[in-house]
């Protein structure tokens, strides 16, 4: 094999099957694009930079398939190989030719697991330094199963990014503004904080080569797989990973506008993946509308649940419906006490019924209550006047006459669609109705044809004013 | 003779009754389908009123009488079977003290879709949308059965009658 001439006859063995794998799978992972990137371009940084990226494209693609139990098997490996190779290798590393190789051997996710990581280990330099950043990488690139759904910009750029910009994990998270589609629910059970602060701290240390260090770190990226469950500890790191990604993005884009990201400020034990967190805005979104929802609902205050409240919402639409329903029932067996001749029927009575109406309903009567209850006052009325002929699809209705529309403001028109062309037009102005102006009309022309009834009402508020006001 | 004529005649009654009721119902139906329309109007141009305006507009271009009631009550009826069903299903997994995610999750998608199916035009929207429009709708309900109701008493020569938060869908004073 071309390693044995770089590495050593230790290294052999265990790079074989590395290619092996290597080859055989299909190029469709990110992490191996992640892989190849960072591995292309880390061999143009110096060695520590080269071989940390190295390593972390290495591990990552490893750990990417190799699941929980795999984890601290490698950790234990890794971290071994990584004292053991400290005082094998020296610093130099032959740049190119082991660079194309590697590039082209980790251009494909790796599907063995627990030997990949070895001969990434043993790739490593003497320098305890780099030993340290390996091991914070091993830590890190746990979350090579979500490096996956990084973008493939985002994760490369925070390999290649300078190390102490992972000792920024401010928390910004750069998110696409399309939601991410992934049920992160493990990730929701985030453990301990401490593993990620430990990271940190590490990084930030990374100027300082303690030998110690390592080994607790290394100790302490073995335990949390085995504390957490496997789900956890790869979300977790995969939080770090896209923490790191993000900040590491930040910073390079930091001229940059953001262009289609919402910044989402991670908080504090949570999962930072991208996906995570667009489920947990989601989320809040979604809970912020439950609670708009549990004021309306009567009755709601003490529900807690997402799914209780649904029901109650259910249940209460649904009983508005079939209130509206009887109402409408009773409208039409209520016997008009005015004995309004309705061909007869003026503006003002109109005005004057609902006004009464207003003062029945005695809460915030607005625009909209006014054309509700025109739109029901009026068939009943339609209604009442065809008693002797009832039920008589309409003909096709006379042109409706000109409303005044040309003014911004107000005036009632009716269009009846059972053929008497009833018009009360008030027309007075009104200083302001929010908006509301000659959209209903143009609504109406766009939305129902001549045979529907519309109507629209304006004046009222002035007479309003007026009466009541 | 006087008895076949007194028999005729309440003959004739019932015909006549039971066209009035039919009268009446066409009637109904027509104030609901207005009221609707009057409820899709207010909504200022939010979605599910633009979609129930469409709904009306379809219905009133065919035969009213058969198509809104039996929507209504097709709705209705299922939407509350299912609901009992879901209910049932809480209690028992609450009982049993295990709950999996994904139940939870399955059930919250099934009223989620019962709810779909109320609120007009909810079919093809995100969940939060969906929210969004139900509060509305809501509101606008609301303010629909008030003013119905309103109306309702005013024509009656009622006066305005106290209001109940929740009432029940049996007429009272149905005359």
């Amino acid at each position: 094999m071309a390693h044995d001439g770089f590495l050593g006859g230790s290294f052999h063995q265990l790079a074989w099957p590395l290619d092996a794998a290597l080859q055989a799978q299909p190029h469709a992972e990110m992490g191996a694009g992640v892989g190849v990137g960072v591995a292309g371009g880390g061999w143009e940084h110096e060695a520590g930079e080269r071989i940390e990226s190295a390593l972390s494209s290495l591990v990552s693609p490893s750990l990417a398939v190799a699941g929980g139990v795999h984890e601290a098997a490698l950790m234990d490996e890794l971290a071994s190989r990584l004292g053991g190779v400290c005082g094998g290798l020296g610093g130099g590393v032959a740049a190119s030719p082991p660079s194309s190789r590697y590039a082209s051997c980790y251009s494909t996710p790796v599907s063995s697991p627990g030997k990949s990581a070895l001969p990434v280990s043993s790739l490593v330099a003497a320098d305890t330094m780099v030993a340290e950043r390996a091991t914070r990488l091993s830590g890190l690139a746990v979350g090579g199963p979500g490096g996956r759904k990084l973008s493939r910009v985002e994760s490369s750029q925070s390999l290649l990014g300078e190390p102490a910009a992972m000792a920024a994990l401010a928390g910004d998270v750069l998110l696409p503004a399309s939601d991410g589609a992934s049920r992160d629910a493990p990730s929701r059970k985030r453990k301990a904080p401490g593993a990620k602060t430990k990271v940190k701290d590490g990084t930030a240390a990374t100027a300082i080569a303690k030998s110690p260090e390592p080994g607790t770190r290394a100790k302490r990226c073995k335990l949390s797989p085995d504390a957490a469950r496997d789900d956890e500890q790869q979300n977790q790191a995969t939080g770090e990973a896209g923490h790191d990604g993000g900040s590491a993005k930040g910073k390079d884009a930091a001229s940059e506008p953001p262009k289609d990201y919402i910044h989402v400020r991670a908080r504090r034990g949570q999962a930072t993946d991208s996906h995570s967190l667009a489920e947990r805005v989601r989320r809040e979104k979604i809970s912020e509308r439950m609670k708009l929802l549990q004021d309306l609902v009567p009755g709601c205050n003490k529900v807690t649940g997402k799914a209780v409240m649904l029901d109650e919402i259910i249940n209460y639409v649904q009983s508005l419906q079939r209130q509206v329903e009887f109402l409408s029932m009773k409208l039409s067996a209520v016997n008009p006490r005015l004995d309004f001749d309705v061909d007869d029927f003026l503006p003002k009575d109109v005005i004057l019924i609902h006004l009464s109406i207003m003062n029945t309903m005695k809460k915030a009567t607005t625009f909209d209550t006014h054309i509700k209850s025109c739109a029901v006052f009026s068939s009943v009325r339609l209604n009442f006047q065809q008693a002797s002929e009832p039920s008589v699809p309409a003909p096709p209705p006379p042109p409706p006459p000109s409303c005044s529309m040309e003014r911004p403001s107000p005036a009632i028109c009716y269009r009846s669609s059972q053929g008497t062309a009833m018009q009360s037009v008030v027309s007075s102005p009104v200083p302001s109705l929010d908006g509301f102006h000659i959209s209903g009309n143009s609504q109406a022309g766009s939305i129902w044809e001549d045979d529907l009834q519309s109507v629209v009402l304006m004046g009222l508020f002035r007479c309003n004013q007026h009466m009541i006001g | 003779m006087d008895r076949h004529s007194v028999v005729g005649m309440e003959e004739e009654d019932e015909a006549v009754r039971r066209r009035q009721r039919q009268v009446v119902r066409e009637r109904g139906r027509r104030i609901k389908a207005a009221a609707e329309l009057g409820l899709a109007r207010s909504s200022g141009g939010r979605q599910w009123g633009r979609a129930l305006g469409r709904r009306r507009a379809l219905v009133l271009r065919k035969d009213p009488a058969t198509a809104v009631p039996s929507s209504a009550r097709r709705l209705v009826e299922p939407a509350a079977g299912r609901l009992g069903e879901a209910k049932e299903g809480k209690a028992r997994e609450g009982e049993a003290g295990e709950k999996e995610e994904e139940e939870v999750v399955v059930e919250e998608e099934e009223k989620v879709q019962l709810l779909r199916q109320l609120v007009p035009g909810g079919e093809e929207m995100a969940v939060e949308r969906l929210l969004d429009e139900t509060a509305d709708y809501i509101a606008a309900l609301r303010a629909q059965v008030g003013v119905m109701r309103a109306l309702a008493c005013l024509l009656s020569g009622l006066g305005s009658p106290p209001e109940d938060k929740e009432v029940s869908a049996t007429p009272a004073k149905l005359l």
